[in-house]
């Protein structure tokens, strides 16, 4: 018997494919999902949380006393907790800006983001390539700039709330406390600070992160690979300050850069432990160099696993 | 035959999660399958058995010795985890081998046993290759090699078929016939039950964390002898067959297709029903093309116990 | 006993053997190649500095503050945690070794690893610090002998306490990096009695005791209330040994398989 196919029951499509415009939207959203199912590692946000306590309470003691309050009445009737508040109250009335206590708390949270975007950032890319999820992804109409912007939003919302979140608490108990919202119509600008450095902030670590991770086989090696990253570059530019005596050097380390660029979108000129001797555009431009070579190394490692898929 | 495994009120919580729930059994030597859809609790009982992990509650005594971190229990089993888990870097026999030597076997008598065993399992020409490049069935071997290399009086294999092609699979269950032919028992789980058909008649069957049915496969069908069993016929006139087959006092209900070519019925008594159909079909004149007991096959037993 | 030993001395040299050529090694190795990379950039760039400001400066800031404690914790947290994540550890635990002995084996064969690394990693970073050309002291027995038994003791401490982590966490890398530069690096550099309840202090205590007064040019490094030689030697072993003996404690009684 002469074997047949029934080819004519198919008609070949004619129409016009289009992937999706926003297709990042669930990789995004089910990353984020997925990485919220472990509690534990939410921990990292303690010390955001601490910071943000200790800091939003020296703004409320410092509009307090502002409006007539004495250190002793803020403490209230504890004797144990009233000498620390009237120390936290003389802090207050010497630190004035609410800037400088925004611009606190992001310096003092430094190590803890690098942490963070290594814990919830490192395997986003690498993890996807060992156990083959890749494949999945690039058998279907998605576009490699998707990819990348759905993984680049799962990091970048759990940096962002560790940035935002404490300063626009601090933000929040300014506006509060503050006689008749005269924080609003005096500094309302900080908001929008807040906002354009939160986004550098979480851009750079985000971007940063990306790349070492799709450098990087395992999800262990990335995580390592990025906090080394941060910390080498970090130490070295400090070595290299101080044994050279030039500042600029500090500029080697993204985490400096961004601390400098904080100070400066906040208009801050010292913070208590930092230096922060040098030029900003030098920070700007270090950036942007760094920024440059993780797009380059994330582009070009994500195309190889799109073709490979 | 002596009891090899002995469970009573056994139960194993993973947090919220019951794994096992009051299982009482008792398994004797010989080749035992045991079945259950996944989730049913199996690798939960065969961890626990394998001494991986403790009982939330109840006891368990595999040969008589508690398993959890029992040195002089792991002496005297072999165990083939699920898992597909080998050292990359290491070859066959090196793994083999490795193994052995952490079971106190000398370095020259762990070789030799590693060789053999690979041998048994069909992996003698991939031994000296690093288990890196092994595929999916030379893996399972190699796993099954690293549990049967000690001579164990019992060897537990968790889900050995599972990824096999039917070549590979075939082999398995050779292998599997060889070893218990050479006095060893074994405690095998699966979740496609042809497999387990194929090595033993004896089954231990779970749902959901619970014992639902233990015994020789036969030993259970007789079980359900008090049960309705299903026969579907197709016939030319499957409208009259259905009729008279409605008259039968054991018929206790008959259900026509929608296409009207074929009929369902459950009969209290299948031996009856098999010695009276001849009669009604000629009556009928149904032409009865063909006709097929759906209990007939563990699988109807096994869908039976846990629908 | 016997069984005890044997079982770890082929864990030992098994693993020594499989993790010489694994990635870990690799990374271990650029790693170890950071310190002496930014020494020899130091002595290099710019500005003259000393040879021995060059050691003193890379090997405290860089090489016992940062790259000890990433290297411990990337060789170290592998004893055990990595057999659990490749699920290779249901092999060692259904044979019949005494639990404590997979720890201890491997541990072992992670330390001389990790040791030779951090050795030759400590000697780069002195040979590249003296090519400094700048004025200053040469690089001499008072920087090369502290800060090379300083590295190697941390070496042996943090990678036992990172092994043992790994026996009681399932995701050792973060905690131990929580552990080692957030809890170790805030209370190390704090100017209180707090600095006795880090690794660092101990160590730091080692140079202050075998060094020579250029350690003291380093930015955070003097303290006022260092340990003598031989308390903080008797510490360092004794957190050591507290150590293992809880891992072993612990491995011998945990569940490794979990999941459902």
């Amino acid at each position: 018997m002469k074997a047949t196919t029934h080819t004519e029951v198919y008609r070949p499509y004619t129409g016009e494919l289009r992937p999706p415009r926003w297709s990042f939207v669930p990789i995004a959203s089910s990353g984020i999902r997925v990485a919220l199912k472990s509690r534990w590692p939410l921990l990292l946000y303690l010390p955001a949380a601490i910071a943000t306590v200790i800091f939003g309470f020296i703004v409320y003691a410092k509009f307090s006393l502002e409006q007539g309050m004495t250190p002793g009445a803020l403490a209230g009737p504890n004797e144990q907790a009233s000498a620390g508040v009237v120390l936290v109250g003389t802090m207050a009335s010497k630190m004035i800006e609410v800037r400088d206590m925004i611009v606190g708390a992001i310096f003092a949270l430094g190590l803890f983001s690098v942490l963070l975007v290594a814990w919830y950032g490192a395997g986003l890319v690498c993890e996807d390539r060992r156990v083959g999820a890749h494949l999945l992804y690039f058998s279907r109409p998605l576009s490699l700039a998707n990819y990348v912007l759905g993984k680049l939003c799962v990091v970048g919302a759990f940096v962002l709330a560790s940035v935002l979140v404490p300063a626009l608490v601090i933000c929040t108990v300014a506006i509060s406390s503050s006689p008749g919202w005269t924080f609003l119509e005096d500094q309302g600008w900080i908001l929008l600070h807040v906002a354009l450095y939160s986004l550098v902030h979480t851009f750079v670590l985000a971007s940063l992160v990306l790349a070492i991770s799709t450098l990087a086989s395992r999800r262990i090696f990335a995580l390592i690979g990025t906090v080394g990253f941060f910390l080498f570059t970090q130490v070295l530019g400090m070595l290299l300050a101080f044994l050279q005596k030039d500042a600029r050097w500090m500029a080697l380390g993204p985490l400096a850069n961004l601390r400098r660029v904080a100070a400066t979108i906040f208009g801050v000129e010292r913070v208590a432990g930092f230096r922060l001797n040098w030029d900003p555009a030098l920070s700007w431009w270090a950036l942007a160099g760094v920024l440059l070579a993780a797009w380059t190394v994330i582009v070009l490692r994500v195309k190889r696993m799109e073709s490979l898929a | 035959m002596s009891t090899i495994v002995e469970a009573t009120d056994l139960s194993r919580y993973y947090g919220p999660v019951v794994g096992l729930n009051d299982l009482t059994v008792r398994i004797e030597e010989g080749v035992t399958g045991l079945l259950g859809p996944n989730g049913a609790g199996k690798s939960t009982f065969l961890k626990l058995v394998a001494g991986e992990i403790r009982p939330s509650r109840g006891r368990v005594t595999v040969l008589g010795y508690a398993p959890f971190a029992n040195r002089e229990y792991f002496r005297r089993v072999g165990f083939c985890p699920q898992q597909d888990a080998l050292y990359g870097e290491m070859t066959g026999l090196e793994f083999v081998a490795f193994l052995l030597r952490l079971s106190g076997f000398s370095r020259a008598d762990a070789n030799a046993r590693a060789v053999r065993a690979l041998e048994r399992v069909g992996l003698a020409d991939a031994m000296e290759r690093r288990t890196r490049g092994y595929s999916k069935g030379m893996r399972q071997r190699a796993r099954l090699a690293q549990a049967i290399a000690h001579d164990p009086r019992l060897l537990i294999v968790d889900e050995p078929m599972s990824g096999l092609d039917p070549l590979a699979r075939r082999a398995m269950t050779q292998l599997f016939h060889e070893i218990a032919g050479g006095g060893v028992s074994i405690l095998i789980s699966s979740h496609i039950l042809h497999e387990v058909e194929g090595l033993t008649r004896n089954v231990v069957l779970l749902h959901r964390g619970r014992l639902l049915a233990q015994g020789p496969v036969p030993e259970i069908r007789g079980l359900l002898s008090r049960h309705p069993r299903k026969v579907e016929l197709r016939a030319r006139n499957a409208r009259a067959l259905a009729s008279s087959l409605l008259e039968l006092d054991h018929v206790l209900s008959v259900r026509l297709s929608t296409d009207g070519g074929s009929v369902q019925l459950e009969t209290r008594d299948l031996d009856r029903f098999w010695s009276e159909l001849p009669r009604v079909a000629t009556e009928t004149r149904a032409g009865v093309q063909s006709l097929e007991s759906t209990d007939a096959s563990l699988e109807a037993v096994f869908d039976y116990l846990v629908s | 006993m016997g069984a005890f030993v044997s079982a770890a001395w082929l864990l030992f040299h098994t693993h020594l053997r499989r993790l010489a050529w694994s990635k870990r090694a690799l990374v271990c190795a650029l790693l170890a190649l950071l310190a002496p990379l930014a020494a020899f950039l130091v002595a290099s760039l710019g500005r003259r500095v000393g040879p021995a400001d060059v050691a003193v400066h890379v090997g405290f800031l860089l090489q016992l503050q940062v790259i000890l404690p990433v290297l411990a914790l990337v060789a170290g947290s592998a004893a055990v945690a990595e057999e659990v994540e490749d699920r290779t550890i249901t092999f060692l635990f259904s044979r019949p070794v005494p639990r404590p002995a997979v720890l201890i084996g491997r541990w072992s064969a992670i330390l001389v690893f990790l040791l030779t690394l951090l050795a030759a990693s400590t000697l780069l970073l002195l040979a590249a610090s003296a090519r400094a050309k700048g004025h200053g002291d040469a690089v001499d027995a008072g920087i090369r002998e502290p800060l090379l038994v300083a590295v190697l003791l941390g070496g042996a401490v943090y990678s036992a306490l990172f092994a043992v982590l790994g026996v009681f966490v399932k995701n050792p890398i973060i905690v131990g990096l929580g552990y080692a530069f957030a809890f170790e690096g805030f209370l190390a550099n704090l100017p209180a009695s707090t600095q006795a309840l880090t690794i660092q202090f101990y160590l730091r205590s080692v140079v202050a005791a075998l060094g020579s007064p250029a350690w003291n040019r380093v930015e955070g490094f003097a303290s006022p209330s260092f340990d003598p030689l031989p308390k903080a030697l008797w510490t360092l072993g004794l957190v050591l040994a507290l150590a293992l003996a809880l891992g072993a404690w612990r491995i011998a009684r945990r569940e490794f398989v979990v999941s459902a």
